[in-house]
């Protein structure tokens, strides 16, 4: 299968009569990246599926407008990002009363989950990322599991490169400690 | 050997990279790029015209706007009887008290005019009567004592 360069793809969509194409070259080059960042984000299969149409969907009616100022990887993990954000604070103030954690319910959720694979230390691993606030565990996702660099993640985040570093750093810190406690 | 558990701990992590615990249904990729292709298509099919689109901050702007002027003609409504009570009873006080003034300060020619010719009548034989009680007692001697007695 020939695998074409982001450039390419961009230019296949931007023309009308291989729109369509394009953009399903471009879904099926990033669908399982995409996917599986939303996922470790909201934990819920159902909820990720959701997510990662929904993403897909803006990627489809904002691509036109992408001015390249980040790779093409680095917008559609924005868009991403921001989806899985936004379900979150939707999540957290249903009927305009905060929920009292969010976490916990993402915590249950992997105990309930039959789309949960993993044994206990994978289990208890997932649980202490729970315990990061939400903008940390991002950073940590990213940088531990995309192996993204610093760079590329403050133009996902709009965090500076030193505050992100200092996170991910608070966050390994925080992961040891439920480790050692438990 | 607390270096050495760290590095146990991270040596873990790093085994989770790659061997992920969630799964995802049979076929779930493989379906995924037609089901995004049926939401494009039915989202193109629902398209809202672009004026719209532009438009629709002035249709929210809009409704705010008719919102507050909702709100605002009820507590008009609502408060106006209290409000007229207080202003007709501020403007009657007003009005005593202007025609109290003009009563007591501005008795100008026309109010003078305006006394009824009984009025007059009145005062003039009032006067007659005191003038001609004056001239009787001047007229018969009656001394300054009885004068002052009889007044």
């Amino acid at each position: 299968m020939v695998e074409y360069k982001d450039k390419e793809l961009i230019d296949l969509f931007l023309n009308p009569e291989t729109k369509h194409y394009g953009f399903n070259l471009l879904v099926n080059k990033y669908k399982e990246k995409l996917y599986w960042h939303i996922r470790k984000i909201v934990i819920d299969h159902d909820d990720a599926d959701d997510l990662v149409q929904d993403t897909f969907m803006k990627i489809w009616h904002g691509l036109e407008k992408f001015r390249g100022e980040s790779s093409l990887f680095t917008w559609f993990y924005r868009i991403a990002t921001n989806e899985c954000i936004t379900f979150l604070k939707k999540k957290r103030t249903r009927f305009f009363i905060p929920l009292v954690n969010v976490e916990k319910e993402l915590e249950r959720s992997i105990a309930a989950d039959p789309w949960f694979d993993g044994n206990e230390v994978q289990k208890k691993f997932q649980k202490a990322l729970l315990t990061l606030p939400e903008k940390q565990r991002l950073v940590f996702n990213l940088r531990y599991f995309e192996e993204m660099p610093y760079e590329e993640i403050s133009k996902v985040l709009h965090t500076s490169e030193g505050a992100l570093k200092a996170s991910y750093h608070h966050a390994v810190k925080k992961i040891e400690k439920y480790f050692e406690n438990d | 050997m607390q270096m050495e558990e760290k590095d146990n701990i991270l040596s873990k992590f790093e085994s989770f990279k790659n061997n992920e615990p969630y799964k995802v249904p049979e076929d779930y990729f493989n379906t995924l790029l037609s089901r995004i292709q049926d939401k494009i298509e039915v989202g193109e099919k629902k398209k809202i015209p672009g004026w719209r689109l532009s438009y629709k901050p002035l249709i929210k702007l809009g409704f705010l706007v008719a919102g507050i002027a909702f709100i605002a003609f009820i507590s008009f409504e609502v408060l106006k009887p209290v409000w007229n009570n207080s202003y007709t009873q501020n403007n009657q006080i007003d009005d005593i008290a202007t025609y109290i003034d003009n009563q007591v300060f501005t008795l100008d020619d026309v109010t003078l005019l305006s006394v009824t010719e009984s009025n007059r009548n009145e005062i003039k034989s009032k006067v007659n009567e005191q003038n001609d009680t004056i001239n009787f007692l001047l007229n018969n001697n009656v001394c300054n004592e009885d004068i002052i007695n009889e007044l």
